[in-house]
C-alpha cells in the first residue's frame, strides 16, 4: 500500500515561514527601505495586514472545496484547460522566482565569503541540496522545515536582539517618510513579499485531518508579518533612512556590526549557517513545488524524473543574468512588481469562477429535479 | 549487487571530478597571510597617498610557552600610492604573504588628509568586507606614519590587543570617544548628527624638564590646568609608549573642523550620554564662605582638589525647541559620584555639606559642558553631539526635515544646560578625621 | 504435557513440521510463480495509523485463540495442519488489507514455502516403533562413529513385567551429566521395577506419566523433532515397540555467568547484563517485568544454526502491527548461520546505507524492560549478550540508561553535554578547518595570530594534518580494542606519544590541531550508543571533505544532506526524528531534555502504544493534600 503523505499544522507552518522570510536574509529590509524611507516598517506592517484580509477571504471561499487544491478548484472552476493555464502558470513563476533567488543567494555566498570560487560552482552546490531534498519528497522537507525553521529563527531572533544596544529611535523619524499616499502606492507590488503563500494551497491535498489550512496561513502570515516588520524595524533602528539603502544584506551587515566585548564579536558566521540553511530549504521546497506542478497539470504519475533536468533548467537560468545588478534587477522590478497578481489575485479568480459555477451547477440540478 | 556498485562509483567519480574541479579557490591557510593591524593614511605628493600598514608578526607573538619578542611583534611598511587598494597590492609583490585586512584594529588618517575631506577613503573601507565594520578610526595630528612607528606595545605581544584596549579607554577615562568606522559613516551621513574620531598623536618628550614646553592647556578659569586639559601629543608624559590617546577631532560632514581636549571630550561624552565610569578631579570649594558659583574663581584654593569617581545617573535628556529660526537646545545630565579624595580639611559627611559640593560639583560640569557646546556652535559649526535628533523625531514627513536644514540651524542654537551631580558614596572611609585636629584645639 | 516447554518450542516446531503438506496441492501455482517474472517485492511501510490497527487487533486475537485451541489437541496432525492454515489465511487476509486487491505473495514467504519443501524428506519421517530401525537411524544421522561427543546409553526398562529396550543419547557436554543420571537414567531402570498401578495405560503413558520425573519433556513424532532438541542440549529417549519419542530438556551448558555490563557503564541503576544465553536473558526480563502479559515468542533464525530468538514485548502496550511487522521480517530471513544480534540487526534494517543505526542494542535487562514498558519490542539472540530494541529514534540513541536514574537537573545537565560531544565529534574539525581556512575573521585575533605562529613550522595543509591525526586516533583507537591485554599499556604509551608530543615536536602538526583531536576524540566517547559513535566518527571525514571544498557553506550542505537522510529514514516505520520532525501530537516527553519523571505521563505517541498513559496524571499521590494520608490507608487495607 502506497503510504499517503501526511502534514501536520506546525510543518506546513514552518515551511511556509521558510518560504516567506527568506527574503528577509536577501535584500527585503534594503528594498523596503528604498521604497518607503523611514516609514519601511510602517508599510510592511500594512502589506502584512493586507496579505492577512486577502487570505481570510481566501480561505472562505476555499471551505467550498474540501480537500482540493487550487488546481483541481480551476480544474472545477474552468475546466481541464484551466488547470493546466493555471498549473503552467504557478509553474513558471516559481521558475522564474527559483534561479534568480538561487543566484542571489550564490552571488552573498561569493560576496561576503567565498570570493574567488566561480559562480558557478557555488550554485551547483546549492542544486545539489536543492536537489536531494526535492528528491526525498515533500514530507522529508516539511519534516526538516519542522525542525530548522525554529531553529534557524531563534538564530535570527537573536542577532535582532543583539542589535538592541544600537538602537535609536531618531533613525526611523520622521515617522511616515515620504508620507501615506506613497507608502500605500507602493505597498500594493510589496504583497509580492508573500506570494509564496500560494504553496499553501498546493499542499492542501497532503494536510493531516487535524490540519487546519486556514489557521496555518492565518498564523504563517501572522509571524512571518512580524518577522519582516521586526527585521525591517531593527535595521531602520541602527541604519538611518539614507544609508539603509546603501547595504545590499541588511541582515548580515546587522550581524557583521554586533559587538559585545573584545571576544563576542564576530558572531556573523552564525548568520552564514543561518542564510545557506534557509537558502537549502527554500531552494528544495521551490524545486518540488516546480516539478509537483508540472506532473499535476499534465496528471503525470511520478515526478521525481522531472527533478533532474529541472535542475539543469534553474542552474541554467540562474547563470543567465551577467551581473549581481542584473539579478537584483529581474527580482525588484519584474518579479516582486507582478508576481502578486499571479500568486493572489489568480487564486482569488479561479476560487470565484469555481464557486460561482458549483452555485450555478447546483441550481441547475436542483432546477431540473423541480423540472422532472 | 552490481547497480548498487555501479552507481556508488559513479557517484565518487562525480564527487571528485566536483572537487577536483574546485579545487579549494578560497581556501588559504592563516599563516598565508599577512595581518594588518593598523593602517595609517597620508597625505603624499601630487595627489597620492602614503599608506603606512602595521603587520603583525606571528612568530614573534608566539604561542605556548614560548614567550613572543615585543619588540618584533610588528612591522611597518610604507607605500606611496594614487589609492589604497592599489598600495594593498604594491605590498603584496614585497612581503611574502597577502595582506589581510580582516583582523585590522585601527585606521589613522592623518589631521593634514581629514581637514581635506575623508568620504571618499570611509566609502572605500566600508565597502570592503575585509575591513569588519566596529575598525576604530582615529586622527593623528602629526604624519600617522610616525605614529605607528611610534607605537610599542609595552605590556602585551599583540599589537592587535593593544589598539583593542588602547581605544576603549575612553570608557574608563572619558578622554575620547567611540570612534569605530560603521559610527563614523553613519554620523557622516546623518541628517542630524556630525561625526567625531579619536585624536591620537606622539609624545615626543624624553625628559620631565620639558614638561613646561607642553602645559599650554588651562581649564575654563584660564588659570589652572586639571589632568583633562591636553591634547594627545602634548601631555606632560614620558614613557615606553609614545602613542597617546586624548581628545577628539570634530567634522562637519566629512571635513575635520577642529580638536577638542581631554575636558571636552569627557563633556561630550556627558551630552551624549556615554560616559563610563572616570576619574574626575575639580578644584575644593572649601574657604567660600558664601557659595556663589558665578564669583567663585577668585575664592577657590587652588591647591585643593576634590576627586571623583564620576558616572552617568541617567541618560542626559534633550530638547530643542525653535524660537523662530534659533534652536533652543535644553541640555540636562544627570551624574552621580564617588568620593576618590579629598584634599582640604573640610568635612563633607553632613548633609549640608554634602549638598553644597553636590551643588558645587553640578555648577563646574554644567559650565564645562556649555563652554562646550558653545566651542561646536561656534568654531567647529557642527551638530556633533547629535542634539537634532529629538528635533528629526518631531517630524512627519522626510521631505519637510530636509527642507528644514538642520545643519545651517545649529549654527544659530542657544543652549540651556542643566546640570545635577549627586554624591553616592565616599569611598570605604565615611569621613575623615583631619591632622589638624589631632594637634588639640583651644578651649 | 509439560506447558513451558512447548509454549517455548513446540509452535515453531510444528510449523516446520506440518509445512510440508497443505504445500503440495499448490505445486503448479508455485512453478508458475518459480518460472515466471516474480514480482519485485512490495517494500511493505507499514503504517502505524488507527485505521488498520483495529483491525490487526482482531487478527491477532483470532490467531491467540486459535493457538489455543493449538494447544489442546496438540498431538494431532490435522489440528495443527489447521492453524497453518488458518494462519496463512490471516496473513493473507492483513495483506490484502485496506484497498482490497489481492496482492502478490512476497518473494521472502515463496522463499521460505521453497526451503521447507527441500528439507520436507527428513522433516516429515516419523520414528519407527522398532527401535533398532531407531537406533540405525539416530547413528547414521549422527555420525555416531565418528562424531566424539555424540553419546547413545542403550539399557532396558521393566514396564508391567516385561523388559522394553530403550536408548538415550545426548550430546556430552551440551547437558547436565548429574541430572540425567540421577532424574532420567535412575528412575528408568528402577522405577519401572516399582509396584505401580498400571492398568489400562500403554506403555508409552506408563513411560510419559511415571518414569520420567522431568519438568520439560516433549513427545516427538519426527526424527527431525529429536533431533533439534538433542542438538540444543536435550536427551532424547526411545523406547522399543512406541512410534514416539521422547525430548527432555537438560540443558547443562558451561556459560558465563551474568556479570556487570561492559558497554553501558553506570553509576547509579542495576548492575547486570545479559549473557550469551536466550533463557536466562528471558528470566533477567521477567525478573524486572513481574508481568503475564510480558510475551516471550520464539522464532528459529538460521538454516544450520536454528539460532533460537525470542520476540519480548508486553502485550497490552506495544501496538500489533509493530509485533506483526518484527514478526514478518524477522520469519522471513533465510540465512545459515546467525551468531549475534549484531548480524540480525543487518538483517533487520530498514536501511542499510543510512549513517546511523536504527536498532538499539543494549546490554542492559533494566533498559530493555523499560524500552518493552514504552511498547517497543525486544529481540533476544541466543548467543549474543545484546538485546534488539525497535524501533527507536536517534534520541533513544544519545540516551544513557543513566538518565532515568539520575534526578532531573542532573540527567537534563548530562544529555547537553553529550548533544554537545556528538556536535563536537561530527563539526569539531571541520569548523576548525572551515574557519581556518575560509574565514579567518571569526578568530579572536589572539587565536588567530597564535594558530598562524604555530602553523609557520608545519609544512602540511590544515586538511592534511587533520587527516592525518584523526587517522592516527582512529588507528590507536582500532588498535586499542584488537590488542592483547597484556601489550595494551605499550599502544596507550605509543599513541599518547604520536598524538601528542612527538607530532608537534616534528612540526607535523600545530599544538591547537592536538587539542581539536582530543575534543573531537573525547565527544565520540560520550556518545552512549557505540553503533551511533562509529555513524558520527565516520561521518565527520565527509564533513572535513566538505569545509574543505567550501567552508561554512560546505558545512551547511553537510548538515543539511545529514538530516535530509536522517529525517527521510525509519526505523520499523517510525521516523527515526521523531518527535521533532514529524512532531508528534501530545507531550515532547524525553527526547533532548529529561522530564520530571513525575510528568512523563504518555508513553511515547510515535511507537502507538495501545496504552498511551504510562502513568496517572498525578503519580505522586502525597502532593494532594488529605489524599495521600487516604490513599496509605487504602494501600494498607489491601494489605
Amino acid at each position: 500500500m502506497k503510504q499517503k503523505i501526511k502534514i501536520g499544522n506546525f510543518e506546513a507552518f514552518c515551511l511556509l515561514i521558510n518560504l516567506f522570510c527568506s527574503k528577509l536574509i536577501l535584500d527585503f529590509p534594503r528594498n523596503v527601505a528604498e521604497e518607503a524611507g523611514t516609514a519601511a516598517w510602517i508599510m510592511v506592517l500594512l502589506v502584512s495586514a493586507a496579505v492577512f484580509v486577502i487570505f481570510i477571504i481566501i480561505a472562505r471561499i476555499y471551505k467550498n472545496f474540501p480537500q482540493k487544491d487550487i488546481l483541481d478548484v480551476a480544474e472545477s472552476g474552468i475546466g481541464e484547460a484551466g488547470k493546466i493555464i493555471a498549473g503552467m502558470l504557478f509553474m513558471l513563476q516559481f521558475l522564474y522566482l527559483i534561479p534568480i533567488v538561487l543566484r542571489e543567494f550564490a552571488e552573498d555566498i561569493k560576496v561576503v565569503s567565498l570570493t574567488t570560487t566561480p559562480i558557478s560552482i557555488i550554485i551547483a552546490l546549492f542544486c545539489i541540496g536543492m536537489l536531494t531534498g526535492a528528491f526525498l519528497g515533500i514530507e522529508t522537507l516539511v519534516r526538516i522545515n519542522a525542525m530548522a525553521v525554529p531553529v534557524l529563527a531563534a538564530a535570527f531572533i537573536f542577532i535582532l536582539l543583539l542589535s538592541i544596544p544600537r538602537f535609536d529611535l531618531s533613525k526611523i523619524a520622521p515617522w511616515l517618510g515620504p508620507g501615506p499616499l506613497v507608502i500605500i502606492k507602493k505597498a500594493v507590488p510589496n504583497i509580492s513579499a508573500y506570494s509564496e503563500l500560494v504553496a499553501l494551497l498546493f499542499i492542501i491535498p497532503f494536510l493531516n485531518e487535524k490540519a487546519n489550512y486556514a489557521s496555518i496561513g492565518k498564523y504563517a502570515i501572522l509571524v512571518s508579518g512580524s518577522f519582516f516588520t521586526f527585521s525591517t524595524l531593527t535595521y531602520m533602528l541602527v541604519y538611518q533612512y539614507p544609508m539603509a539603502t546603501e547595504f545590499f544584506l541588511p541582515i548580515y551587515q546587522l550581524a557583521r556590526s554586533i559587538r559585545i566585548g573584545r571576544f563576542f564579536s564576530r558572531i556573523e558566521a552564525i548568520f552564514i549557517l543561518v542564510w545557506a540553511s534557509s537558502a537549502f530549504l527554500y531552494l528544495s521546497s521551490g524545486l518540488y513545488f516546480i516539478s509537483y506542478l508540472f506532473k499535476k497539470s499534465f496528471g503525470l504519475k511520478t515526478q521525481k524524473p522531472l527533478l533532474i533536468p529541472f535542475t539543469i533548467l534553474i542552474f541554467s537560468i540562474a547563470m543567465i543574468p551577467e551581473n549581481l545588478y542584473t539579478a537584483l534587477q529581474l527580482e525588484l522590478s519584474y518579479y516582486r512588481n507582478y508576481a502578486w497578481i499571479i500568486t493572489i489575485i489568480v487564486p482569488l479568480f479561479l476560487l470565484i469562477t469555481a464557486s460561482v459555477r458549483t452555485k450555478v451547477e447546483r441550481r441547475n440540478i436542483s432546477n431540473e429535479a423541480d423540472n422532472k | 549487487m552490481k547497480r548498487i556498485i555501479n552507481k556508488s562509483m559513479i557517484f565518487i567519480l562525480m564527487l571528485l571530478v566536483f572537487f577536483s574541479m574546485s579545487g579549494c579557490f578560497d581556501s588559504i591557510e592563516v599563516d598565508e597571510m599577512a595581518y594588518v593591524v593598523s593602517l595609517g593614511v597620508d597625505k603624499g605628493s601630487g595627489g597620492n597617498l602614503i599608506l603606512s600598514f602595521l603587520i603583525a608578526v606571528p612568530i614573534s607573538v608566539g604561542v605556548g610557552g614560548e614567550v613572543g619578542d615585543v619588540e618584533k611583534s610588528t612591522t611597518i611598511i610604507t607605500v606611496e600610492t594614487p589609492t589604497i587598494y592599489g598600495g594593498v597590492s604594491i605590498v603584496d609583490t614585497l612581503i611574502s604573504k597577502r595582506i589581510n585586512f580582516s583582523h585590522a584594529k585601527l585606521i589613522l588618517i592623518s589631521k593634514e588628509l581629514a581637514q581635506e575631506g575623508v568620504e571618499k577613503y570611509i566609502n572605500a573601507f566600508i565597502r570592503f568586507r575585509e575591513f569588519r565594520p566596529n575598525i576604530y578610526i582615529g586622527i593623528s595630528r602629526g604624519k600617522a606614519e610616525e605614529f605607528l612607528k611610534a607605537v610599542k606595545p609595552v605590556l602585551e605581544i599583540n599589537p592587535a590587543k593593544f589598539f583593542e584596549l588602547f581605544m576603549v579607554s575612553y570608557k574608563y577615562t572619558g578622554y575620547s570617544s567611540k570612534s569605530e568606522l560603521e559610527h563614523f559613516y553613519m554620523n557622516m551621513e546623518c541628517t542630524c548628527s556630525q561625526p567625531v574620531t579619536a585624536l591620537l598623536d606622539i609624545n615626543e618628550l624624553s625628559d620631565s624638564s620639558e614638561f613646561s614646553r607642553v602645559l599650554s592647556g588651562t581649564d575654563m578659569d584660564g588659570k589652572s590646568t586639571m589632568e583633562g586639559n591636553y591634547k594627545a601629543g602634548e601631555i606632560p608624559i614620558i614613557s615606553d609608549t609614545k602613542s597617546s590617546n586624548m581628545g577628539l577631532a570634530a567634522f562637519r560632514g566629512d571635513k575635520m573642523v577642529g580638536e577638542m581636549d581631554g575636558r571636552e571630550a569627557l563633556s561630550y561624552l556627558i551630552v551624549t550620554g556615554q560616559l563610563g565610569r572616570v576619574y574626575y578631579s575639580l578644584p575644593d570649594p572649601e574657604g567660600s564662605e558664601t557659595y556663589m558659583p558665578r564669583e567663585f574663581q577668585g575664592l577657590v584654593n587652588e591647591k585643593y582638589y576634590v576627586s571623583l569617581r564620576l558616572g552617568m545617573a541617567r541618560k542626559p535628556t534633550v530638547k530643542v525647541s525653535m524660537n523662530g529660526d534659533k534652536p533652543i537646545i535644553d541640555v540636562s545630565v544627570f551624574l552621580e559620584g564617588d568620593i576618590l579624595s579629598i584634599d582640604s580639611e573640610q568635612d563633607y559627611s553632613s548633609r549640608e555639606e554634602l549638598n553644597k559640593l553636590e551643588r558645587f560639583v553640578s555648577d563646574y560640569i554644567r559650565r564645562s559642558v556649555n563652554d562646550f557646546l558653545i566651542k561646536t556652535r561656534d568654531e567647529f559649526k557642527s551638530d556633533i553631539c547629535g542634539t537634532g535628533k529629538p528635533l528629526k523625531k518631531t517630524y512627519i514627513y522626510w521631505d519637510d526635515w530636509m527642507a528644514f536644514r538642520w545643519m545651517d540651524k545649529y549654527e544659530n542654537a542657544e543652549f540651556n544646560v542643566t546640570a545635577k551631580v549627586s554624591i553616592r558614596r565616599s569611598g570605604i572611609v565615611e569621613k575623615q578625621v583631619p591632622l589638624s585636629h589631632m594637634k588639640g584645639k583651644d578651649k | 504435557m509439560p506447558k513451558l516447554y512447548r509454549e517455548n518450542y513446540g509452535k515453531t516446531y510444528k510449523m516446520i513440521l506440518f509445512g510440508g503438506f497443505s504445500l503440495k496441492k499448490s505445486m503448479s501455482q508455485r512453478l508458475k510463480t518459480i518460472f515466471l517474472f516474480s514480482p519485485k517485492e512490495p517494500k511493505d511501510r507499514f503504517v502505524l495509523d488507527g485505521s488498520s490497527k483495529d483491525q490487526d487487533n482482531k487478527d491477532s486475537a483470532d490467531t491467540n485463540d486459535q493457538s489455543k485451541q493449538g494447544e489442546e489437541v496438540k498431538d494431532e496432525t490435522r489440528s495443527g495442519e489447521d492453524e497453518k492454515r488458518f494462519n496463512r489465511k490471516a496473513n493473507n487476509e492483513k495483506r490484502t488489507g485496506a484497498d482490497g486487491i489481492k496482492q502478490p505473495i512476497p518473494i521472502n514467504e515463496m522463499n521460505e514455502k521453497k526451503r521447507e519443501r527441500k528439507v520436507n524428506d527428513t522433516k516429515a519421517l516419523f520414528i519407527d516403533t522398532s527401535l533398532n530401525a531407531n537406533l540405525d537411524y539416530i547413528k547414521a544421522r549422527y555420525n555416531a562413529d565418528i562424531n566424539g561427543d555424540f553419546k547413545i546409553r542403550e539399557f532396558k526398562i521393566i514396564v508391567m513385567n516385561k523388559d522394553y529396550p530403550v536408548f538415550v543419547c545426548f550430546f556430552d557436554g551440551m547437558i547436565d551429566r548429574l541430572l540425567v543420571n540421577m532424574s532420567i537414567i535412575q528412575p528408568l531402570m528402577t522405577l519401572s521395577a516399582m509396584p505401580v498401578n498400571m492398568k489400562d495405560q500403554t506403555v508409552r503413558d506408563v513411560v510419559y506419566n511415571h518414569l520420567i520425573p522431568q519438568n520439560q519433556v516433549k513427545v516427538c513424532k519426527t526424527y527431525q523433532e529429536i533431533v533439534d532438541e538433542v542438538n540444543f542440549g536435550g536427551l532424547g529417549i526411545f523406547v522399543d515397540g512406541l512410534d514416539v519419542a521422547f525430548a527432555c530438556d537438560v540443558k547443562g551448558w558451561e556459560h558465563r555467568n551474568i556479570e556487570k555490563p561492559t558497554s553501558e557503564l553506570n553509576i547509579r541503576g542495576p548492575k547486570e547484563s545479559f549473557n550469551e544465553t536466550n533463557r536466562m536473558n528471558t528470566a533477567l526480563l521477567r525478573k524486572i517485568i513481574k508481568d503475564e502479559n510480558l510475551i516471550v515468542e520464539d522464532v528459529l533464525v538460521g538454516e544450520r544454526s536454528k539460532t533460537p530468538c525470542s520476540m519480548v514485548y508486553i502485550k497490552n502496550i506495544v501496538n500489533d502491527s509493530l509485533v506483526g511487522e518484527v514478526r514478518r521480517r524477522l520469519k522471513s530471513i533465510k540465512t545459515g548461520y546467525l551468531r549475534d544480534s549484531g548480524e540480525l540487526e543487518q538483517f533487520l534494517e530498514d536501511s542499510t546505507y543510512l549513517p546511523a543505526p536504527q536498532m538499539l542494542l543494549t546490554e542492559r535487562p533494566d533498559r530493555v524492560a523499560s524500552y518493552l514498558g514504552e511498547g517497543r519490542v525486544g529481540i533476544i539472540v541466543h548467543g549474543s549478550p545484546f538485546v534488539i530494541i525497535a524501533p527507536v529514534t536517534l534520541f533513544n540513541l544519545i540516551h544513557s540508561p543513566e538518565d532515568y536514574y539520575l534526578r532531573y537537573p542532573y540527567a537534563t545537565l548530562l544529555r547537553f553535554i553529550r548533544i554537545l560531544g556528538v556536535i563536537f565529534t561530527l563539526l569539531l574539525p571541520s569548523l576548525y578547518l572551515a574557519i581556518t581556512n575560509y574565514h579567518h575573521e571569526m578568530l579572536p585575533t589572539d587565536l588567530l595570530l597564535a594558530i598562524a605562529s604555530a602553523r609557520e613550522k608545519v609544512p602540511f595543509p590544515t586538511v592534511i594534518s587533520i587527516f592525518i591525526m584523526e587517522i592516527a586516533f582512529e588507528l590507536i583507537r582500532e588498535a586499542g580494542i584488537r590488542i592483547p591485554g597484556p601489550i595494551g599499556p605499550t599502544l596507550s604509551i605509543v599513541g599518547a606519544l604520536i598524538l601528542g608530543q612527538a607530532a608537534v615536536a616534528a612540526n607535523l602538526v600545530s599544538p591547537i590541531l592536538i587539542i581539536i583531536v582530543a575534543v573531537t576524540a573525547i565527544g565520540s566517547f560520550s556518545i552512549p550508543d557505540f553503533s551511533l559513535g562509529y555513524s558520527f566518527r565516520a561521518l565527520r571525514f565527509i564533513y572535513l571533505l566538505l569545509a574543505g571544498f567550501a567552508g561554512l557553506l560546505g558545512i551547511t550542505l553537510g548538515i543539511f544532506l545529514h538530516l535530509l537522510v536522517l529525517v527521510h529514514a525509519k526505523s520499523f516505520g517510525v521516523p527515526f526524528m521523531a518527535p521533532f520532525a514529524p512532531r508528534t501530537s501530545g507531550t515532547r516527553t524525553n527526547a533532548i531534555l529529561k522530564t520530571p519523571l513525575w510528568k512523563e505521563e504518555d508513553r511515547p505517541d510515535f511507537v502507538n502504544p495501545k496504552d498511551i498513559k504510562q502513568q496517572a496524571h498525578i503519580s505522586r499521590g502525597w502532593i494532594k493534600r488529605g489524599e495521600g494520608a487516604n490513599a496509605n490507608e487504602t494501600e494498607d487495607k489491601d494489605r
